[in-house]
């Protein structure tokens, strides 16, 4: 961590950033009943529900995180969604960065807040995709690989992060069996989530003799093909009280990139812009590793929820197998992470993802999680991340 | 003759890269004048410089496996292939991803030296990239 003096905000007081003063999420799953607007619309009207004298003429802005419009054959979800959810004239965007679109777009709403532009900004996030086979969803998750060499070469999703399991397996001792901690941790959390796409619990030998997608990862290793959305309603700090009693505020965030393919990384099993990205949040708002009460991290497949301990700053570069290993990430354990169930079991509607973590962050630091409530929430922390950890973002919120 | 402009060079393209391989059955990259970084496959300037003073960079013969995976499950355009083994492998520096083909995966390890195969080196006639053949560059594990 940097010192203090470094600290370019914060300045020994927490600043906010943006208030979230309303959240809301689809049930995640198979719906072959809705289209993605009308996920984004479940949602919206969840979100409209925690709130008080929010008119929908307020919202200055539209972000949009979708991740493919192979899906659904849609572009302008900007306007699709501005539209659908009756907010017309008020400017839209639809925002893209694979996986982490969904945080993305939060992301740029907190930008609006702070510039002063607009008082009321709407994040959304939403994926329909179970219109596709799996080999359609391959091909369109392939597409946020490098083309020239990666996807030309045959290298799928699935097998890129296999690429980062089999690199940290050979250094650092981690094994298939403390991936499948990973899995069996966020399924037993989703089971208290009534909205997670997967409910049943599983075995250590279930997930080990899943068939396996690319080795040394197993169907089990792998989030799920999902449909769902989430959004976000951000304020202005200064007048979030006029709309609820009970706000959440966004105190530190960040955002960096790596190379586009795996292959010119100098350490394949080193998420290095998720490490950026958690280090200018942690600056900015002024919290060390060990001040977050929980996270939510991106394990679209188990490795990467190992990759993210030691990217968060939870355990040292090389260790987080052994965070698994000690089942210390479970809820009630020294820091819990994913206890929505994660994009393992929670879902993964690719795009909606990152709003789905902002509001898991929302719902449990209001102490309304439920069976899954972690107790004293302080600071917790989403990190979403795009491409093979190409494109990463944090965002630390606190009451 | 290429000489320092301050408009992209050319003779460093994508394009340039499937030129060679295709008709010469190598694999080019780009190496810095001035500051003597690699790319391949090669850029039309340098990504740390951004010199356009390039010369062209030839893959070592064999290089060393940094990781792999047998893939299982795969898109409509590689599912006729599947099981089939994927890797970065490391030449002298210069990192690169490809299939590893006639090979047991039980003898593939992190470490285990490969070389880099061609479809202009084998021989194989009708290329027509991926879609026929899959691609046209490969590695296979050396001594095999
Ligand atoms: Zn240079």
């Amino acid at each position: 961590m940097e010192k203090k003096k470094d600290r370019k905000f914060g300045l020994g007081k927490l600043r906010k950033l943006a208030a979230v003063v309303a959240s809301g999420m689809s049930k995640i799953g198979r719906r072959p009943e809705l289209t993605g607007r009308e996920l984004v619309l479940e949602a919206f009207m969840e979100a409209l529900d925690f709130t008080r004298n929010l008119e929908r003429k307020d919202i200055g802005a539209i972000y949009v995180g979708s991740q493919s419009e192979t899906y659904e054959h849609q572009i302008m979800y900007g306007s699709l969604v501005a539209d659908w959810l009756g907010l017309l004239p008020s400017g839209s965007l639809r925002v893209e960065g694979c996986a982490a679109a969904g945080a993305l777009a939060f992301r740029q709403a907190v930008i609006d807040i702070m510039s002063g532009l607009h008082d009321v900004v709407l994040a959304c996030g939403v994926e329909k995709m179970s219109l596709r086979t799996t080999a359609e969803v391959t091909d369109a998750l392939m597409s946020a690989s490098e083309s020239t060499l990666e996807q030309y070469s045959g290298l799928t999703f699935p097998a890129i992060y296999a690429l980062m399991a089999t690199s940290h397996m050979a250094r650092y001792g981690s094994t298939e069996q403390d991936m499948a901690q990973i899995a069996i941790k966020n399924h037993e959390n989703a089971l208290m989530n009534p909205k997670a796409h997967i409910k049943k619990p599983i075995s250590e030998s279930e997930v080990l003799s899943s068939r396996v997608v690319a080795t040394p990862l197993k169907l089990y290793d792998c989030s799920p093909i999902s449909d769902g959305a989430a959004v976000a309603i951000l304020a202005n700090p200064e007048i979030a009280k006029h709309f609820t009693d009970s706000p959440t505020f966004v105190v530190g965030m960040g955002h960096e990139t790596d190379t586009i393919g795996l292959y010119e990384r100098e350490d394949v099993a080193w998420p290095a812009a998720v490490f950026g990205a958690c280090n200018e949040a942690y600056k900015m708002a002024g919290v060390e590793p060990t001040e977050i009460s929980f996270a939510e991290v991106h394990d679209c497949f188990t490795i990467n929820e190992i990759l993210a301990y030691e990217a968060c700053g939870f355990v040292e570069r090389g260790r987080g197998h052994l965070l698994a290993r000690q089942g210390e990430t479970k809820i009630g354990g020294k820091i819990p992470v994913n206890p929505s169930g994660g994009l393992k079991a929670r879902g993964h509607p690719v795009g909606a993802t990152g709003l789905c973590q902002i509001y898991e962050l929302h719902l449990q630091l209001l102490g309304e999680a439920g069976g899954r409530q972690v107790e004293n929430t302080k600071f917790a922390l989403a990190v979403n991340e795009g491409g093979s950890n190409a494109v990463a973002t944090a965002h630390i919120l606190s009451k | 003759m290429q000489r320092h402009t301050s408009s992209p060079n050319e003779n460093f393209t994508i394009q340039s890269f499937f030129d060679a391989l295709r008709n010469q059955g190598i694999l080019i990259g780009a190496l810095c004048n001035r500051c003597g970084w690699k790319m391949l496959p090669p850029r039309p300037a340098c990504t740390k410089c951004f010199s356009t003073e390039l010369q062209r960079l030839q893959l070592p013969k064999s290089g060393k496996v940094i990781s792999f995976s047998e893939v299982h499950v795969s898109s409509d355009a590689f599912s006729r292939y599947v099981p089939y083994i994927v890797a970065i492998a490391d030449f002298d520096g210069i990192r690169i991803p490809g299939m590893i083909k006639n090979a047991n995966v039980k003898k593939v390890r992190v470490g285990a030296l490969v070389e880099v195969r061609t479809k202009a080196l084998s021989k194989i006639s009708g290329a027509d990239g991926l879609s026929q053949d899959g691609p046209e560059y490969w590695f296979e594990l050396a001594g095999e």
